[in-house]
């Protein structure tokens, strides 16, 4: 027992002295990967700019159009299934939205809602 | 614990670098009663990888922008509109328990006395003493 509290203590001294050098590393180590994660971002993560709506607007035509004429009968297999995932991607998008709203990740948290105490 | 690494020389242009981790554990209470050893040696390779082979940047279509936009958005806002809604209505729910529970309080508080004087009056019968009522 002694000596696991002061295996503890020596680990905590350590991270103490260590732990700023420690952060520095991390710190520098994930500069060049937060590049290239902007680099991808900057293209891929961009929101619509105004310029685009027209395109956007033709695209939603098209959309209907293709759903209206029965088009979508003639995509390939291939075609539809990254549609799908382009529709799960959507979705999941909306509920992550949601929990950023709620505030909470399972659940909505209403205070009072749950009764943790004992019932005779 | 001992840690023991070392590296073989270069071999077709990749090193190879071997680690033998012994492992020596002991009982929580310090002493080395039969402690128990591990060995492992294992090995990894490692090959140049150059940052070129990442693909460029794809140009997704603005109107997958602006659904997964749209829908981020449309979510928060349903959030945030629902937890208010169910709060309100939480507290209509609340209102009405309460008046509820405080009323079952007396009740069983009634009750008890009643039953605690039932019971100390036969035991004081039982015992022989004039009950204090």
């Amino acid at each position: 027992m002694a000596k696991a509290v002061a295996k503890l203590g020596g680990m905590a001294t350590k991270l103490g002295s260590k732990g700023p050098a420690m952060v520095q590393g991390i710190v520098q180590n994930s500069k060049p990967k937060l590049a290239t994660f902007w680099k991808y971002a900057k293209v891929e993560l961009k929101p619509p700019s105004p310029s685009e709506i027209p395109q956007i607007q033709q695209s939603l035509q098209n959309l209907v159009l293709a759903a209206r004429t029965g088009k979508w009968k003639q995509l390939s297999v291939r075609e539809a299934w990254l549609n799908t995932l382009i529709g799960m991607e959507i979705a999941f998008c909306f509920f992550i939205g949601e929990i950023i709203g709620k505030g909470s990740v399972v659940g909505y948290s209403i205070p009072g809602a749950v009764d943790y105490e004992a019932h005779v | 614990m001992l840690f023991k690494f070392f590296k073989v020389a270069d071999i077709y242009g990749e090193d190879l670098t071997f680690f033998r981790i012994e492992v020596q554990l002991t009982s929580i209470y310090g002493d080395s009663l039969s402690p128990l050893r591990f060995r492992f040696l294992f090995c990894t390779t490692s090959v140049n990888v150059e940052m070129a082979s990442l693909a460029a940047p794809k140009a997704i279509s603005p109107a997958i922008r602006f659904g997964r936009y749209a829908a981020l958005l449309t979510g928060m806002l349903y959030g945030y509109t629902r937890l208010g809604s169910l709060t309100a209505k939480e507290k209509v729910i609340q209102e009405h328990e309460n008046k509820i529970k405080a009323a079952r309080a007396i009740q069983q508080a009634e009750d008890r006395a009643r039953k605690t004087n039932v019971e100390m009056q036969s035991l004081a019968g039982e015992m022989g003493i004039k009950p204090a009522v």
